[in-house]
């Protein structure tokens, strides 16, 4: 004791190691699982963080259509052009729904399953951002109260963004699949027959390899998910940006630029189970 | 500005900086980076004052961005508390009213927090390359330095010598006080 009073920044600095170092200890082996006071910090966090991100994402918005103001305006003529386009498609669309339709009762009787029957989406705004600039993990204004539960799946309009890490009442924190330290399968779109594993590479990135070696893969080709695992099948998930032929392990190697953009999310879709 | 007031004022700075860094610098990052305010506030709270600010509400902060954004808690806090040993070390050697101290100090603050916060991932399983840490950390150090330079600007108090002036002393006031009664 009398030692410990001789010391006493030493002691004190000392017991936060301790502290912190069994913090971490204890949190490493609940991931994904906070106490009490974490969900009611999180929940806090999440009522003011909420206007805030809402203004941000404005003032961007204000600041990007004044700084770009002409491509906007040719942005502007090119979307009319789409959308007379897809006014055209549409009509095209409504003639072969009624096919559509008998070809799902059939998929439903031979026991196939489909993401859009299968699942109710929720959509949700990213409200905070991790700023540690390591991970790619965020939250979002909807929890448990809307539906969404603990590994359900999260995309945005380009593909597949990760799944939920926590759910609270009324805040999601999700993992992207780049921070993920388990694998997703995935297949090829254009030969569904091609499958593969992919992971994070350590880099803030995907790679991944092919289960068939011999498989004709082709650089700019598109990954979807393919639905083995907690994964539904269908997502796209990136593009392969390079294939390299490992002599350890044989194995084809590929290098995987993600279809989403992680750093400047702002709205998410949870796909939550029926 | 009485002790309790300094500690009310800081806390809310604190506040700000964790609320700002979480939404709004996400939206304006630069090469994919945004700054972490919370470390820049710790190495200008524990180069320039005396005072426990720095390491309390680094480690409390540094919690609460770990309950909110990370997978594991305390990874931040360690790292908010390794940078504040290491600027009151710094402290010692480096005069606090020169800017370059105030660089130096944020640029070792950005390398100690960095190095500490891959080590402890990479040891609790995430496999984040050594490169992909130097590769951050290069754009974050520039971005550090601007940032701390402008708070450092707009809270430090600063020397000014008067051409009346025979000499001025360079160090701390209580140290001065203690020279004079000597």
């Amino acid at each position: 004791m009398n030692w410990l009073r001789e010391h006493k920044t030493l002691t004190v600095i000392l017991a936060i190691l301790f502290a912190l170092i069994i913090i971490i200890t204890i949190s490493g082996n609940h991931i994904g699982n906070s106490t009490f006071i974490g969900r009611n910090i999180e929940k806090i966090s999440v009522l003011i963080k909420g206007p805030v991100s809402g203004s941000g994402n404005g003032l961007k918005s204000g600041l990007n259509g004044i700084i770009h103001f002409r491509s906007i305006l040719n942005e502007n003529e090119q979307l009319k052009e789409q959308i007379s386009e897809l006014n055209r498609e549409i009509i095209q669309a409504r003639l072969t729904e009624a096919e559509l339709e008998e070809l799902r009762n059939l998929s439903n009787i031979l026991g196939y399953e489909n993401i859009s029957s299968n699942y109710n989406y929720v959509t949700a705004d990213v409200i905070g951002m991790d700023g540690s600039n390591w991970f790619n993990l965020f939250t979002i204004n909807a929890g448990t109260e809307d539906g969404i539960y603990k590994d359900a799946v999260v995309v945005n309009g380009n593909g597949l963004i990760g799944r939920v890490l926590e759910a609270g009442t009324n805040w999601s924190k999700i993992i992207s699949v780049i921070d993920e330290s388990n694998s997703v399968s995935f297949k090829v779109f254009r030969d569904l027959s091609l499958l593969g594993i992919l992971y994070g590479d350590g880099a803030g990135s995907l790679e991944g390899y092919m289960i068939d070696p011999d498989a004709a893969l082709i650089e700019g080709d598109v990954l979807i998910t393919s639905g083995i695992g907690m994964y539904p099948e269908g997502v796209p998930i990136g593009k392969v940006e390079k294939i390299v032929w490992n002599d350890n392990t044989l194995l084809k190697t590929i290098t995987i630029e993600p279809s989403a953009y992680f750093k400047n999310l702002q709205k998410v879709t949870v796909l939550i189970n029926k | 500005m009485g002790v309790a007031v300094k500690y009310i004022y800081s806390f809310l700075m604190f506040l700000i900086a964790f609320i700002l860094q979480t939404t709004i610098m996400n939206q304006f990052s630069i090469f994919q980076m945004s700054p972490n305010l919370i470390l820049c506030l710790v190495v200008i709270y524990s180069f320039l004052y005396s005072g426990y600010h720095g390491v309390i509400y680094g480690i409390l902060f540094g919690l609460f961005v770990d309950i909110c954004y990370a997978t594991i808690i305390g990874v931040s806090a360690l790292s908010n508390f390794a940078v504040y040993l290491i600027c009151i070390e710094m402290k010692r050697y480096l005069n606090k009213d020169s800017m370059v101290s105030v660089m130096i100090a944020s640029s070792a603050g950005t390398a100690v927090y960095a190095l500490l916060y891959w080590s402890v991932y990479n040891i609790l399983g995430y496999n984040y390359t050594f490169l992909y840490m130097l590769e951050k950390e290069a754009v974050l150090i520039i971005y550090h330095l601007i940032i701390t330079l402008v708070i450092y600007q707009v809270v430090s108090r600063r020397i000014i010598k008067h051409r009346g002036d025979r000499y001025i002393y360079s160090g701390s006031l209580q140290e001065a006080r203690g020279l004079n009664r000597k």
